[in-house]
């Protein structure tokens, strides 16, 4: 190579940096400096003294470039480029470089719209492409004409641009992003501490009061998200989704809502909320996280237009979100719609980007995962194979185009061997994304995470601890399980002490030397439930090794499947010895119930299962818990299917011929009451069903059997007659409440309030008190002749009544309204019926006028003037 | 869901008004919302709920500019997860506006037209960007409005222009309000708080690694962050006649010095990381 030319290229670089950090009075001595020297390089015959192009040198020539640039230096600028221009066309990330130092370049020079549309129209690599479209977009200066784009250009004017920091910055934020995209994090940490220096910078250059500040923070603060993200620090990531959210709402006041950089950095800070919901397992703030995107999406489209690549880019998110919140809720239809919604993103990133795309790429792949997943819960071993078949044709097309190291190829590598090992072993559908095929949420990841075998981010809230880092990192911890010594791997079952909980995880300690993480998500089969509500420090818990090892030092676990695995080993054992299994039921669906079964599964009881009987309506069954019987147990697919029928008709054969002896002609059980018909209430004695006849539920007269007993309700009955026989026993429940009638008639007061019950042609039937059934004859509702009751009496009405006579037999009261009401004296108003009710239950003065309203003062004297109207004496009633 | 990103204030289990959530945690309210409360007060003092009758969050008063009538507040929990944040907007004469925030569910909601934006001098003295108001619904005092923030129609747009700070009372009958009323606007809000302030903001991202230096030290450091670069500058351009730019020296000493220099060059091009 060139070694005068590389000498003097760094030493251009270098002179241009401190002209621009000059004090003023030195610059245009300095200017002229650089420009002799550029004029120097300018003149070197490259195609000569072709040099060897590496990263670093592209990195100063590009950098001296924009530089020149701005010093005025076109000829100089145009000289650097183009001699970069050759050796980026190789390599994909110099060429996302070099077009990055164009289009600033090109920016300057107002010629943005004729260089960028060849390069996103061309067969460059959709990557870069879409790469630059999306950094031109987002910053504003891709299309003056949208609303606030001259604002932008005015805000990045002369003024600016004046500071070297300024096009510093802009240069460092794509080599940070470039960096990020590449997935080369070590530069992406660096690139971070660059910008945060030149923000510093930027910030005593231009004063901090200065426009261009607001877009420096959204940029940093953007940088800094995606970082944490991708480093998995869910701490950091919320502290600076935080400053974000103030930034975009910073940029909306002062460029407006419609403005690229306000979308996109609300495009940003609505995928980071929607990682940071899925790194604390709350479906809910996943479900809002779809909407948000989704509605975001449709407003980019109408800002850009649904073809614009930020637009088509948050089209992705949205459906990858979507992906992501179906396979928490476990819906099959859900996961269909996000597969065809997936689908419908890849043709049009496709149109936009190009097929080998990352953006692509994933959308492709995730929807062939979520197809793999409906065909695994329909049970399609043909629609399985025909999913991972384009799976592996995608990781193929961008293994070849983009390489077999990058990032992208490496994620969908990744989920294609999560799919063949589902493929090949029977692991349950159920499982959902952590066990499944995961969905790819980020490009990026780090190299680090080369043990990991699902892509989707773990978060870790605190920094491993001494105790973790100090063993061994390249190497699986030893410990000792059943008695012999082995290094975990991932799939072993391993208990360990719970040593910390927070709110997004437990920390454990694995064999005194080892440290490993439960993420809450792993905790518990029910979703959102809160780690301090599922173990506590101190514990022995039995967990399952997700994976090894990672960055962080922390071993991933996961309580979920180690209680999965040994609810499958005990519920199998169960089904082999017929043994029923408990549970609570959790949801009540059309076809039957669902239970959470109390050793770890979740399980359906078809609704003709239920009972003996068919059963109308399940809801009452609700939070119930239930015993059953197991019917179908299928691991492959995670369905455990129960009888309860089954269980109760087995029960009841076994223990029905022994129960019977037992019961005795007036024993008093207890039961539940399994049914309500039209003649009665079925009671479950405990494997002998009873039938409380209607008229043996209450002594007061009832319509319906609901009216006293619902099912599922426990109540005491006495055994009326037991026949060996014949089904079912002769039970009561009214045995066994007081007789009302005795009481009545002991104590029967002249008047009484009661409720109409019933409207007969001779009469009517009322309720006296809660259990005693009277009855007014038509002659005796009025004075005048009444053709039928409703002239006087309405179903409900409470009305005053005289006794008139009893009849014992009938257990009945005979009563009369004429003769309650004494003609040419006044009705009693509402609320003298009320003082009377109340006085006549034997209230005292005081609670009767704290319930009608009244100054007790003014009770006596309502009562008395209640006694005038019905013709008593003052202590009568 | 909650429609609108907006919280009732409460101020010892008062309900004082309404605020509008700029981020998951950060309330903007009308300073007399939460009258007496300062940094620092007891958890308890200030609360927010979402919507009518939903539960109260603590708050913590983090700034206030009694002179403009501004509160900030931070919720103890995040309630992002919920609504829909809103896009702080500017807005023009004629634009029609809605106010989602009202006392009570027996309130009426309030709607109307946008006069005009200016400065304006609140009651307390302070003088702040404004949105004056005109509402349709003359109710003669519009208490408990305030604080609340106020969104250009159509709703689908979710743009907030500002907070309800003021009513203009009835210039005939003084106790009463008459239908005018005026907002902070939102733009003038957010650059009102220092903690809101980019400067404020940066900062807090730097963490520690970026001390605050006196600006030629920073000038230095930033795009030379190894001395060693600052003196092998000062020793080529000795020895290059650097500020003649090359033409002055003699060819044999400049293919000697260019030779050291691009050694030198070469090797701490290895060593510095920065661009």
């Amino acid at each position: 190579m060139s070694e005068p030319f590389r000498a003097m290229l760094v030493m251009l670089h270098r002179s241009l940096v401190s002209t621009f950090s000059a004090p003023k009075e030195d610059l245009p001595r300095r200017q002229g400096d650089c420009s002799s020297l550029a004029r120097r390089i300018a003149e070197f015959r490259l195609d000569e003294t072709t040099p060897t192009w590496d990263e670093r040198l592209v990195e100063h020539c590009l950098s001296a470039a924009v530089l020149l640039e701005h010093l005025g230096e076109r000829e100089a600028a145009s000289v650097l480029l183009a001699a970069c221009r050759r050796s980026a066309e190789h390599d994909p990330v110099t060429l996302a470089r070099f077009t990055s130092a164009e289009l600033l370049i090109n920016t300057r020079r107002g010629a943005q719209g004729q260089l960028l549309g060849p390069w996103v129209a061309s067969g460059a690599p959709g990557e870069v492409a879409a790469r630059l479209t999306t950094n031109v977009t987002l910053s504003g200066r891709y299309d003056h004409a949208l609303p606030g784009g001259e604002e932008t250009t005015s805000l990045l004017g002369e003024e600016a641009f004046a500071g070297g920091s300024v096009a510093h910055f802009a240069l460092t934020s794509f080599a940070f992003d470039n960096a990020i995209f590449a997935a080369r994090l070590t530069d992406a940490r660096a690139a971070l501490g660059r910008l945060e220096h030149l923000a510093a910078a930027i910030m005593t250059d231009l004063g901090e009061s200065h426009p261009y500040l607001g877009l420096v923070l959204l940029a940093l603060s953007s940088a800094k998200c995606a970082l944490a993200a991708v480093e998995g620090n869910l701490q950091d990531l919320r502290r600076y989704a935080d400053v974000l959210a103030v930034a975009v709402q910073r940029a909306s006041a002062q460029l407006g809502p419609e403005h690229a950089q306000t979308i996109g950095g609300l495009a940003n800070l609505t995928h980071i909320e929607f990682e940071i919901a899925l790194a604390s397992g709350s479906p809910h703030e996943v479900r809002w996280c779809v909407e948000n995107l989704t509605w975001l999406e449709r407003h980019a489209g109408s800002v850009f237009g649904s073809g614009h690549p930020t637009t088509v880019i948050l089209a992705m998110n949205a459906a990858v979100a979507q992906l992501e919140s179906a396979r928490q809720q476990r819906s099959v239809a859900m996961i269909q719609d996000a597969e065809s919604q997936l689908l419908a993103v890849a043709r049009r990133s496709e149109d936009r980007f190009g097929s080998f795309h990352p953006c692509t790429a994933i959308a492709r792949s995730n929807a062939a995962s979520a197809g793999f997943d409906v065909a695994r819960a329909r049970r399609s071993r043909p629609h399985l194979e025909r999913m991972v078949t384009v799976l592996e044709d995608t990781v193929s097309q961008v293994s070849n185009s983009l390489g077999a190291g990058h990032a992208t190829a490496r994620a969908l590598t990744r989920q294609l061997r999560a799919c063949h090992r589902l493929l090949a072993s029977d692991t349950p559908w159920t499982e959902g994304a952590g066990g499944g095929t995961g969905t790819i949420v980020r490009t990026v990841e780090d190299e680090m995470w080369g043990l990991d075998d699902d892509y989707v981010p773990v978060y870790e809230t605190s920094p491993p601890t001494g105790r973790g880092r100090a063993a061994d990192e390249s190497e699986a911890p030893i410990v000792v399980i059943d008695g012999k010594v082995k290094r975990l791997e991932p799939g072993d079952v391993v208990e360990c002490l719970v040593t910390r909980v927070t709110a997004d995880g437990v920390l454990v300690d694995i064999n005194g030397l080892t440290e490993g993480l439960i993420p809450a998500g792993e905790l518990s089969l029910r979703q959102s439930v809160r780690p301090e509500d599922v173990v506590s420090v101190g514990d022995t818990v039995e967990t399952m090794v997700l994976r090894g090892r990672g960055a962080s030092g922390l071993m991933r676990l996961s309580l979920r499947m180690a209680r999965h695995e040994r609810a499958w080993n005990i519920i199998a054992k169960l089904e082999a010895a017929g043994e029923p299994v408990r549970g609570k039921v959790v949801a009540v669906v059309e076809d039957g119930l669902f239970l959470d079964l109390d050793i770890g599964l979740r399980a359906f009881l078809p609704a003709s299962a239920v009972e003996l009987h068919s059963v109308p309506d399940l809801r009452s069954y609700a939070g119930r818990e239930l015993e059953a019987k197991i019917v179908e147990l299928d691991r492959s697919l995670g369905n455990v299917v129960l009888s309860r029928g089954v269980w109760l008709a087995l029960r009841s054969v076994r223990t029905r011929g022994k129960r019977l002896t037992e019961l005795r002609q007036g024993d008093v059980r207890r039961g539940v009451v399994s049914l309500v018909v039209n003649f009665g209430a079925f009671v479950d004695l405990g494997g002998v069903d009873g039938l409380v006849d209607v008229s043996e539920l209450s002594w007061r007269h009832i319509d319906h059997p609901s009216e006293v007993v619902e099912v599922g309700q426990e109540v005491r009955v006495e055994v009326l007659d037991v026949d060996m026989d014949r089904e079912p026993v002769s039970l009561s429940l009214k045995a066994l409440q007081e007789d009302p009638w005795p009481r009545f008639t002991r104590g029967t007061p002249q008047f009484v309030l009661c409720e109409v019950t019933r409207l007969a042609p001779f009469g009517v039937f009322v309720r006296v008190g809660d259990d005693v059934d009277g009855l007014i004859h038509i002659a005796e509702l009025a004075e005048h002749r009444v053709a039928i009751p409703q002239e006087v009496v309405r179903v409900g009405e409470q009305v005053a009544a005289k006794i008139i006579g009893l009849e014992p037999e009938q257990r009945r009261v005979l009563l009369s309204l004429k003769q309650a009401m004494d003609p040419g004296r006044k009705p009693l108003s509402q609320r003298e019926w009320e003082i009377l009710r109340l006085v006549a239950e034997g209230r005292s003065q005081r609670e009767v006028a704290t319930t009608v309203h009244m100054p007790q003062s003014a009770v006596a004297l309502a009562v008395s003037q209640i006694n005038r109207k019905l013709g008593l004496r003052d202590e009568e009633p | 869901m909650a429609d609108f990103p907006w919280v009732r204030i409460y101020h010892h289990g008062v309900n004082r008004g309404g605020g509008i959530l700029l981020t998951s945690q950060l309330v903007v309210t009308a300073a007399h919302c939460v009258p007496g409360a300062c940094v620092g007060h007891p958890d308890d003092e200030v609360t927010a709920s979402m919507g009518h009758g939903a539960a109260q969050v603590p708050a913590r008063l983090v700034e206030r500019l009694d002179a403009k009538d501004l509160a900030l507040l931070k919720l103890s929990q995040p309630m992002a997860a919920m609504v829909r944040l809103p896009w702080a907007s500017r807005c023009r004469r004629g634009d029609g506006w809605f106010a989602p925030s009202r006392p009570t569910m027996s309130d009426p909601e309030l709607d109307g037209s946008v006069t005009g934006t200016m400065t304006y001098e609140c009651v307390s003295g302070g003088v702040v960007e404004a949105v004056q108001l005109t509402t349709q619904a003359h109710l003669g005092n519009y208490e408990g409005y305030s604080g609340g923030p106020v969104f250009l129609a159509p709703e689908e747009a979710n743009k907030v222009i500002g907070i309800l700070i003021e009513q203009y009372p009835d210039r005939i009958d003084l106790d009463r309000a008459s239908n005018t009323l005026f907002a902070a606007a939102i733009e003038g809000v957010i650059e009102q708080f220092d903690t809101l302030s980019t400067g404020y903001l940066l900062r807090s991202l730097f963490e520690h690694s970026v001390p605050e230096k006196p600006r030629d030290e920073v000038r230095k450091t930033v795009p030379l962050d190894e001395s060693g670069w600052a003196a092998a500058e000062r020793a080529a351009a000795t020895v290059l006649g650097w500020h003649a730019g090359f033409d002055v020296v003699d060819p044999e000493i400049r293919s000697v010095h260019q030779a050291l220099v691009s050694k030198w060059v070469t090797r701490h091009a290895d060593e510095a990381g920065d661009l």
